[in-house]
């Protein structure tokens, strides 16, 4: 898969686990908040985070199929474990989908924070 | 830009004197500029940042070279001005990043949620969270510190808990009650295999509203 199809891979991912209800968000990878965080004000654009960055992709060491990390926050409110299996299932789903030819797809699923309602935006 | 940067001027080959003029005449650097007057920019510009100008009578007398040293000093100036300004930037870069760095760090390790069939995981940090709002929520004590550690290679978990609790009643009945609230919101609320939860108090919890004892003033105590 080109680098390009690497990116949709991510994209479908992200989308699948933020339609997940609980879901408040996805957590940057850590090379994406360091980026933000060294992004200076003398940056012409403001630096966005895309959700794709909550997302990593890898092949897996001989070829033969894919592993999905994805870090989340989520929402107070439902238990975790229940949350995460939704999350794992969902992006697995989609990712199984989304490859033009059948491979092995695995998934990993943290949860990085519960956010309080007041600030799950 | 530094102007005097070590690694952007030319040093001399050994430990031997400074080339004197008669070195002047070999470019040290591809493209450099040669005065009217014959002398390089770049040796001007050396014998500026290392020497008095009225050291040297040529120098002074020359209106090329008077030119480039008072070119050189308009640079070092902006550098400096520069130099001044971009500290605070650097310091705040620098800190953002630590701060990322930190949050990384406070996250803690990743226990495993409770499902044996798929790769589920929670930060330490999260979880710990959730724990102590658990125990607060017994009257008489307040958490301290939560730390979790998997047991075993399965998804086990095992939860050590300090706090804070009032003496009003027997601390094993309260750390009892502690324990059970902690339980119960690790399966309800995480969805953790919590196998033990250990407690020790280390403090004792003042008692809520202060006592206060004073001529005609009735007396009020008891705990939050």
């Amino acid at each position: 898969m080109t680098a390009t199809g690497t990116t949709a891979l991510l994209g479908v991912a992200a989308d699948a686990a933020l339609t997940v209800p609980g879901v408040a968000g996805l957590q940057p990878r850590l090379a994406h908040r360091l980026a933000a965080a060294a992004a200076t004000r003398a940056d012409p654009m403001p630096h966005r985070t895309p959700p794709e960055a909550g997302i990593r992709a890898d092949r897996a060491p001989d070829g033969s199929g894919w592993h999905i990390e994805v870090r989340c926050v989520l929402a107070e409110g439902r238990r975790a474990l229940d949350i995460a299996r939704n999350v794992h299932d969902q992006v697995r789903t989609a990712v199984i989908s989304h490859l033009p030819v059948p491979e092995p797809v695995t998934v990993t699923v943290t949860v990085t924070r519960i956010a309080a309602r007041y600030d799950a935006a | 830009m530094a102007l005097d940067d070590p690694h952007t001027r030319p040093e001399p080959p050994g430990d031997g004197p400074r080339p004197g003029p008669a070195a002047a005449d070999v470019p040290p650097f591809a493209g450099d500029e040669a005065l009217p007057c014959g002398r390089l920019l770049s040796r001007v510009w050396e014998q500026a940042q290392d020497a008095a100008p009225a050291t040297d009578p040529h120098t002074v007398s020359c209106p090329y070279c008077r030119e480039a040293v008072e070119g050189l000093a308009t640079v070092n100036a902006a550098t400096r001005v520069l130099r001044a300004e971009d500290p605070p930037g650097l310091h705040a870069v620098a800190g953002r990043v630590m701060e990322v760095v930190r949050a990384e760090v406070r996250l803690g390790l990743l226990l495993p949620l409770a499902d044996s069939d798929r790769d589920l995981r929670i930060a330490e940090s999260t979880a710990a969270k959730v724990l102590r709002q658990a125990a607060d929520t017994v009257p008489g004590a307040r958490a301290a510190t939560c730390r979790l550690v998997p047991e075993g290679d399965g998804s086990d978990v095992r939860v050590t808990m300090t706090l804070a609790a009032a003496l009003d009643r027997p601390l094993p009945d309260r750390a009892h009650q502690v324990r059970r609230s902690v339980f119960h919101s690790a399966g309800q609320d995480l969805g953790l295999a919590v196998t033990a939860v250990d407690i020790t108090v280390v403090g004792a919890l003042e008692p809520w509203p202060p006592l206060t004892v004073g001529p005609g003033l009735p007396t009020h105590g008891g705990t939050q």
